[in-house]
């Protein structure tokens, strides 16, 4: 018993003293690069060729909130995940939210100030609201050649980044899109109808009008042109196109006003142009009757089921709608292809893609966040080649290769697993590997790595290649405009004019659509308008726009 | 089953009959608007996804398939979350019953001191609570969080709950408590040899309810906890359900959520709970009755 005793003791001291040692060991190694800071410089150059990207010596953890994707569910250690910790020495630790509870979460935990290291934000609005607290770190002091080599790059390759200073402070990191391919609104319709009845593409509104018109004549229990989400969400997809604009509440940013400028749609002579033409489709029995109160499903089961065979809305839905008509008897050619915008009774073709270069993702950095300097290091790191390259397309050898101009290239034996996966192929590869914009990813790519692995498992077809086509080739699409930061008290001004003008028009716009009162009137809801404040809430808009393009 | 002899051995005129024969075609129509939406949601969960995006699933399901359902029990995060959710609503449950029926207890004997304020500071806190952010700091600051606690413990009574076991505590016979004093029990010997036995009713009412609450909530799961594997199964229905919509909208994604996949998800995690019920019901009209028939 006694003897047990002892040799149990002896192991124990004998593994506390080699636990010991190790750590003073530690210790002491640390010491010396922390007391002679210039020349350890040197030392960690020695070890950092086996590790070039080591953020640091010792292993830290870096928390970041996410959003969760039903589509592309996210995951804690994925294949990225770990060959990000093993090119950085930085494990990552993902606290994944429902994106339906992602709203009420966040707010709490910033109210609260009580978020992890890093945080995702899906617009600036926090930025304006809790700047002025101090939970964010200020970032401006890292942005330079020296600290973030990678990210000063796209900071001056896009200048309109300066929208995203608050009060001349830098207070998140946007995500960078890396090769995306544009969509957005756009004229979708049954390519295989014109055909069939020989009628032409149209090149004007007014040609398409025509053209839905006589779609009506041949098949009479059609209803041409479905929209959903009611009369806001036509004249949001509609508008711009057609001469005027609605976004954001009414207010939008056209390129062609005074060398580009805010300007509030409905306040604007150009709307009429918008609403006549509405109504033109309205009485021509074109458009939908029921296009105040469509909802997203009614539109999908009018379009599959090709009781609908036009819609102007984000064009690619075109393609689903495809394989669903297709799978009615008697419609295996069905197709819904998008057309090149038309040209507006103004003579211009132009159209609002969503924003490619600058997706409007943001991660803010907790000012409370341990190893500052490090998690900066390791974002600049994100924005890398290297590191774009296994967060976009994960582990090297093992899910894809490099070409021989250094590209990274999927390998097929790798995406093949997921041929059949739902919702789709790409979604599928996105999740296991944990990459692409959706995942902690900050130059990321979406449509580049989707259409790559579609060509790869061959569920790439001939009408999205079309699709594709058209749309890239077809310059009337922009940019949507970057908006300027806003001080608190303009944006309680704004809202405030807003609320009061959006109540007012919204039980406009129907009248004018359904034809109960003639066009001309509009002008006298332009004056109500104008007593409400409309010029002012331009104004505003253009003023901070001058503002923040100064700084 | 008695009332209904009862009402046939009545002689029935025309009129009575008349009134049987609408009331019952009334109440089959009120029936039917309550059943269809759960109907609905079924007939669609097993339809194939044509037909669906064609709005032709009305009445019967077509091209009855269980694609959606093989998808749904290969998704490991619903099965954790139903681990989950059993986990929090038998546990919280649990504690409900314990905290409740201590808390009642009390309250319903009339020799309590101090029972009129305590009574009234309980009834407060029905009307005025703490607002999220207050109560998110306390949770954090004793460490609650993303922990199975914060899920179970703050809502350990429900205070209207309380009130009705209270009521219904006082109405057992006061003589039945003090021939126990005189036998020497005391007081936790009597809640819990006399008292509780004779109060089953009232028990399995609030375990439903309570069972009801646990398995419906989701948001203190959503704001307390961050570890995805501890989720209960409601936030990631909701997720699921919710998002097909809120995904339209997202730049160049084109995959939505298949409607028969959304509503699969929603029968999976409503039917344990329903299942509950008929075991329960007949409980509730005793509890019902119990105060009715004494006396």
């Amino acid at each position: 018993m006694k003897r047990r005793f002892t040799k149990q003791a002896f192991a124990a001291l004998l593994a506390a003293t080699v636990a010991l040692s190790g750590l003073t060991g530690c210790n002491s190694s640390e010491k010396t690069q922390t007391s002679s800071a210039e020349a350890s410089s040197q030392a960690s150059a020695g070890a950092s060729t086996d590790h070039p990207s080591w953020v640091s010596d010792k292993q830290i953890e870096v928390s970041i909130l996410m959003m969760d994707s039903p589509n592309q569910p996210l995951k804690n250690d994925t294949p990225a995940h770990e060959e990000i910790t093993k090119r950085t020495n930085v494990k990552l630790n993902l606290q994944i939210v429902p994106s339906s509870s992602y709203k009420d979460k966040k707010n709490i935990l910033l109210g609260t100030n009580n978020f992890p290291d890093l945080i995702y934000l899906q617009g600036m609005d926090d930025v304006v609201t809790y700047a002025g607290s101090g939970i964010f770190e200020p970032l401006s002091q890292y942005v330079n050649e020296q600290d973030m080599p990678n990210f000063y790059k796209f900071w001056q390759q896009y200048p309109e980044m300066k929208k995203y200073l608050m009060n001349g402070e830098l207070y998140v990191f946007p995500v960078v899109a890396r090769e995306e391919s544009a969509n957005g609104f756009g004229p979708v319709i049954r390519e295989d109808l014109l055909k069939q009845n020989n009628l032409t593409t149209p090149q004007t509104f007014d040609e398409l009008l025509d053209v839905l018109k006589k779609l009506k004549e041949i098949y009479p229990d059609s209803v041409p042109w479905t929209t959903r989400k009611g009369t806001t969400n036509l004249l949001k997809t509609t508008a711009y196109m057609l001469g005027s604009g609605y976004d954001n509440n009414g207010l939008y940013y056209d390129y062609d006003v005074n060398g580009g400028s805010y300007v509030f749609g409905p306040a604007s002579q150009n709307f009429k142009e918008v609403l006549s033409y509405l109504n033109k489709a309205y009485e021509a029995g074109v458009l939908d009757p029921d296009f105040a109160t469509n909802t997203a499903e009614q539109m999908e089961s009018k379009l599959s089921s090709g009781k609908s065979l036009f819609f102007l809305d984000n064009s690619g839905f075109g393609q689903n709608y495809t394989k669903s008509l297709r799978k009615i008897q008697g419609n295996e050619n069905a197709v819904m292809q998008i057309i090149p915008i038309p040209e507006n009774s103004f003579g211009q073709k132009r159209a609002m893609a969503y924003a490619t270069e600058l997706p409007g993702r943001f991660y803010a950095v907790n000012a409370k966040a341990k190893n500052k300097k490090e998690i900066i290091k390791f974002i600049d790191w994100m924005y890398s080649k290297e590191g774009s390259d296994i967060t976009n397309y994960g582990v090297e050898g093992k899910s894809f290769e490099y070409n021989q101009n250094g590209e990274p290239e999927f390998k097929k034996d790798y995406v093949m697993q997921f041929k059949d996966a739902q919702p789709s192929d790409y979604y599928a590869v996105y999740s296991d590997l944990g990459i692409t914009k959706l995942d902690w990813c900050l130059w990321a790519c979406n449509t580049k790595t989707w259409f790559e692995i579609q060509k790869l498992t061959g569920n790439w077809d001939d009408a999205s290649d079309e699709y594709w086509n058209i749309i890239n080739n077809d310059k009337a699409y922009k940019q949507p405009q970057v908006n300027p930061p806003l001080t608190e008290a303009e944006s309680e001004k704004v809202n405030d004019i807003l609320v009061d003008i959006n109540t007012m028009l919204e039980q406009e716009y129907n009248k004018y659509i359904m034809g109960e009162v003639p066009i001309e009137n509009w002008d006298k809801i332009i004056a109500e308008q104008e007593s409400m404040g409309v010029r002012e809430l331009e104004q505003i808009y253009n003023d901070a726009e001058k503002r923040a393009l100064e700084q | 089953m008695n009332r209904k002899k009862a009402k046939n051995k009545k002689p029935q005129g025309f009129g009575s009959r008349a009134f049987d024969v609408i009331n019952g075609i009334l109440l089959a129509f009120v029936g039917i608007i309550m059943f269809y939406p759960m109907f609905y949601v079924f007939i669609v969960s097993i339809s194939g996804s044509q037909y669906i995006n064609q709005g032709q699933v009305t009445l019967f399901p077509r091209g009855i398939n269980f694609e959606a359902y093989k998808v749904v029990f290969q998704n490991k995060a619903i099965w954790t979350g139903y681990k989950n959710t059993i986990l929090y609503a038998a546990f919280g449950t649990f504690i409900n019953i314990v905290c409740t029926a201590m808390c009642a207890y009390p309250l319903s004997r009339k020799d309590l001191y101090g029972r009129g304020p305590i009574t009234v500071i309980i009834t407060l806190t029905m009307f005025i609570n703490g607002g999220l952010i207050p109560t998110y700091l306390v949770i954090n600051q004793l460490h609650l969080l993303n922990t199975m606690w914060a899920i179970v413990l703050p809502p350990a009574i429900s205070t209207y709950n309380m009130i009705v076991m209270r009521t219904s505590f006082s109405s057992i016979p006061e003589s039945l408590i003090e021939s126990a004093y005189l036998d020497g029990a005391n007081d936790i010997q009597i809640l819990i040899k006399i008292i509780l036995p004779l109060s089953k009713p009232i028990l399995a009412t609030m375990t439903l309810f309570y069972a009801v609450t646990h398995w419906n909530s989701y948001f203190p799961a959503m704001i307390y906890l961050n570890d995805q594997t501890k989720y209960p199964v409601q936030v990631i229905m909701r997720d699921i359900v919710i998002q097909g919509d809120l995904s339209a909208d997202i730049a160049g994604s084109v995959n939505v959520i298949a409607t028969n996949y959304k509503y699969a998800v929603i029968v999976i995690s409503v039917v344990p709970i329903l299942m509950v019920y008929p075991l329960l019901q007949k409980y509730f009209t005793k509890g019902v009755m119990v105060g009715a028939v004494k006396g």
